[in-house]
């Protein structure tokens, strides 16, 4: 019997294992939690134990930095030679020609429009709506419930949160996060964080 | 010791449009980093003391002006900040470098300005002065020289840091239910850090402070109260320094990605009179640009900007960065806001007149100072 | 040449409750339409000079009341116009017959369908005035739409712009109103409408003016009429100022009466309502940044010789509001 080892760390991850549990009968599926030290960084040992010919990975870390740190694991993965199989839910309702790249997950009764593409990566929760022809480039984070219009684009590392509407059409930038439950009507310039707890958006200018 | 701040100094409208033009449009103000002004073209714009400006980059020329059309009095640049010349959205007048009139389309054919009158046109120019990569402006006719207002110990050391700061800067505004005084006096004031802060900033940092000699505590009268006198004594208004004791800053990857200001662990804070704060809790690694705009007695805008130390190469999660210490330092600020926010809503014209104690002598120095300004036709 | 309008003319409480008593409880003040209460009983109620009006149909006959007063009303065509003042001025006084002739019989041309909605925009009321009779903005301001299919050539009115550089010597109700009379203009306007788009229910309306022009009214102080598809609809502005900043732009939206019954009606006026909105709403945007920079020192505006109407209205405004003469 293979391996599949859901690796990362916090809820995200049990919710990960939970579901690859029942998804799969075939498989010997696995919980291993990352540690992370007082500056953040993972501990990597745990990926000696894993090879590629034993079984897969699938990387479950949250949204936390930016979805940097489930980059940086997924990277690892990949590196080592995993493939790194994307999770869709039985209950999730895919179109048949959407392009779902590697390390995705699709939470139960997500809906994903036809020609939909989502690259590696990305989360899109259970619950979440992504209209017909939209783009989600890699490592998005899309809560439960998001509303997403047909022919939108969100830019890599974006975080859509529970409560946002995106109108059809829109562009989402890259490292944006959409926190404020209302309707998103316009583009959203890169790195832009609509936060709850402040009064405006933050911005970023200059590199 | 009573308090010289009488209630109506943070709730009257009449006190407040006399700040606004014997204090705002007297002094120097900070308005924005060089950053984002830093390419042929790049704007930003402000309303400042009620009067809108523009700071635009004319091939490499820093220059500020009255962000109004001359025409029919449409702002000539729109948003925050930008790239675009200077032309005004509205019927296409552009300006040049000196603020005059560049060019309006069909001029001959159906304004048929005479060649003295088309001469005439020329936008109100402020004066601007850099310091690092901060610029300051001053909305009078005649500024006073910059070294008039700052020490030249307190501009050096600023001007240190702000040539360090990286040019990605994370920006958002906050909107204070408060007198913008009231942030001044607290900063000023390190003894309430252990007690409102006794969990977030105490935790971290040690402020100490001490009760100053009877000679400070302003208990007389301004001698000097000509133009150069009221200047001077608003000069020791301003400082900053190594003021808090920290613990070793902890290691975090990030901090190896940037060029440290510095090598003092040590929490450096500046104050230049009447509206900026820059923090530094870190010795050197980041800073925080507060900058508290007026916009009634009881509203205070909160324009924060947070950068790091100049980046040694870019990195993608470099905004993550600043996002993690942003919600960080929000933390503290949302202490103190709370606080001034409950001191603003308590205050009444016949609330009791503040008691202070010796080590509140700064404050003590600068109200006297502003009642000075407030109650008299003195002005600086 | 430097204009009369002092920013305090736009920003003081002062200037515009004189505004409210000199202009707008003296003139002749749009106050709705006919279609809006087209039965015996119907009333409505419109917020003129800051009074609420209630006005009415009893039967056929078209009543305006402030409490138990009655004030002056005058039906022109479909249009309702009301004077709040206790001894108004003749109409004629305030629209020239030929004006008045030109609303009426275009009034007299609309279906009985009306749709209609409020913006509240943030400026002063006379901006929306003064960039209405500036044709100079189109082609800036809305280059990427409106600009494209209408032909604009900005005419320079050389004889007002002598006029207007001129103090205003005869400052007697008479000239002031006589002067009030030349502000309010309408009907065709040399904008010719080349590339008209051909939708079906424009050959199931009789459209009014009969050529292929921009046609456009101003009543001043509050009401605006413009048809940019040749007479086949209307879009009517009526402006009510709120405070010195606030203005409330009112939107009706109507067609020539059909020739042929249709059940779109609406969404066909729904449509024509969305192609404008984003037109006026350039507009709005533009003159709500204008008033946010305004303030009591800021530089006097520059005209050129082309906003002499322009000129002539601030001329008779200045003399209102600075002196103690009365229309």
């Amino acid at each position: 019997m293979k391996s599949r080892w859901v690796v990362g760390t916090g809820d995200y991850l049990d919710l990960a294992y939970h579901a690859w549990t029942q998804a799969s009968a075939t498989e010997d599926v696995q919980k291993i939690t990352v540690p992370q030290g007082a500056d953040y960084e993972f501990d990597l040992s745990i990926f000696d134990t894993l090879h590629p010919e034993l079984g897969d990975v699938f990387i479950a870390v949250d949204d936390r930095f930016g979805n940097f740190k489930r980059m940086e694991l997924f990277r690892v993965a990949l590196e080592r030679g995993f493939t790194l199989s994307s999770f869709v839910s039985a209950n999730a309702d895919v179109a048949s020609e959407a392009k779902i790249g590697k390390n995705v997950f699709i939470g139960p009764q997500a809906i994903i429009g036809h020609h939909c593409k989502i690259e590696y990566n990305s989360v899109v929760h259970a619950g979440a709506q992504i209209g017909a022809n939209s783009h989600l480039r890699a490592s998005v984070w899309i809560e439960p419930g998001v509303q997403i219009g047909s022919r939108v684009e969100i830019g890599t590392h974006a975080i859509i949160r529970t409560g946002a509407i995106v109108r059809s059409g829109i562009k989402v930038g890259k490292g944006a996060e959409l926190g404020w439950p209302q309707l998103y009507s316009a583009d959203i310039a890169d790195k832009t964080v609509y936060d709850t707890r402040y009064d405006e958006p933050i911005l970023v200018y200059g590199s | 010791m009573q308090s010289r701040m009488h209630p109506k100094y943070y709730l009257s409208q009449e006190i407040f449009d006399r700040e606004q033009i014997k204090i705002f449009r007297k002094v120097w103000l900070f308005a924005g980093l060089t950053s984002l002004v830093a390419e042929n073209n790049a704007f930003i714009t402000r309303k400042i003391a009620g009067i809108p400006v523009v700071i635009q980059n004319f091939k490499g020329e820093i220059k500020a002006f009255e962000n109004i059309c001359l025409h029919r009095s449409a702002p000539l640049q729109q948003g925050f900040c930008g790239r675009r010349a200077l032309v005004c959205p509205y019927h296409a007048w552009s300006y040049d470098a000196t603020g005059a009139v560049k060019n309006i389309p069909d001029c001959e054919a159906i304004y048929r300005f005479s060649a003295d009158e088309k001469q005439s046109l020329k936008l109100r120019e402020f004066a601007l002065k850099q310091v690092g990569s901060m610029l300051f402006i001053n909305l009078s006719t005649e500024p006073m020289a910059f070294e008039e207002q700052f020490k030249p110990e307190f501009v050096a050391l600023m001007e240190s840091a702000a040539q360090s700061f990286d040019t990605e800067v994370m920006v958002t505004t906050w909107h204070g239910k408060f007198n913008w005084k009231l942030v001044y006096e607290n900063l000023r004031d390190f003894n309430h850090v252990k007690f409102l802060h006794a969990k977030s900033l105490a935790a971290i940092a040690d402020f100490p402070f001490e009760a100053p000699i009877q000679a400070d505590l302003a208990l007389t009268p301004l001698e000097d109260i000509s133009i150069p006198g009221l200047r001077k004594a608003m000069r020791p208004f301003s400082y900053g320094g190594p003021e808090g004791k920290i613990d070793a800053v902890r290691p975090v990857p990030w901090l190896n990605m940037v060029e440290r200001w510095g090598t003092e662990d040590a929490y450096f804070n500046w104050l230049a009179y009447p509206n900026l704060h820059i923090a530094c809790g870190n010795g050197g690694y980041s800073f925080t640009i507060e900058h508290h705009i007026p916009i009634a007695p009881g509203q205070t805008d909160i324009e924060i900007y947070f950068i790091t130390a100049k980046k040694k190469q870019p990195y993608a999660a470099s905004y993550q960065v600043l996002l993690s210490n942003m919600h960080y330092s929000k933390t503290i600020l949302t202490e103190d806001i709370d606080m001034l926010e409950q001191v603003q809503s308590a205050l009444h014209i016949d609330a009791p007149i503040p008691t202070q104690g010796a080590y509140e002598s700064t404050n003590r120095q600068i109200e006297r100072w502003y009642t000075e300004l407030m109650e008299t036709e003195h002005e600086i | 040449m430097q204009s009369r309008m002092r920013p305090e003319y736009y920003l003081s409480q002062e200037i515009f409750e004189r505004e409210q008593a000199k202009i707008f409880r003296k003139t002749w003040l749009f106050a709705g339409l006919k279609a809006l209460i087209p039965d015996h009983g119907n009333t409505m109620v419109r917020m003129l000079a800051g009074f609420p009006v209630t006005i009415s149909n009893h039967y056929g006959v078209f009543q305006a009341h402030h409490g138990q007063e009655a004030q002056a009303i005058q039906a022109v065509g479909q249009l309702l116009f009301v004077n709040l003042a206790p001894d108004p001025m003749p109409i004629h006084d305030h629209f020239s017959p030929s004006f008045f002739s030109s609303l009426e019989s275009c009034s007299t041309a609309w279906g009985s369908e009306v749709l209609h909605t409020v913006w509240h925009a943030k400026f002063n009321w006379k901006l929306i005035f003064e960039n209405l009779r500036d044709m100079n903005h189109v082609r800036f301001l809305h280059g990427g739409n409106f600009a494209n299919y209408l032909d604009m050539t900005i005419p320079v009115p050389e004889e007002l712009a002598e006029e207007a550089a001129q103090p205003l010597d005869d400052t007697s109700a008479q000239s002031l109103r006589a002067a009030i009379r030349r502000f309010n203009w309408g009907g065709a306007t040399p904008v010719l409408i080349p590339h008209r788009r051909k939708v079906p229910w424009h050959a199931m309306v009789q459209p009014w003016g009969g050529e292929d022009r921009y046609y456009d009214w101003l009543a001043y102080p509050n009401l605006h009429i413009a048809s940019g598809n040749a007479g086949h609809s209307f879009t009517l502005e009526c402006y009510t100022p709120v405070s010195p900043g606030r203005t409330d732009v009112e939107l009706f939206w109507i067609m020539a009466r059909k020739t042929q019954d249709f059940d779109f009606s609406s969404q066909a006026l729904l449509a024509n309502m969305h192609g404008s909105k984003q037109i006026v709403g350039e507009d709005i945007a533009m003159l709500e940044a204008v008033q946010n920079v305004l303030h009591s020192r800021a530089p006097m505006p520059h005209q050129g010789a082309y906003e002499a109407q322009n000129r002539l209205i601030e001329r008779c405004y200045a003399t209102l509001m600075d002196t103690e003469s009365e229309f």
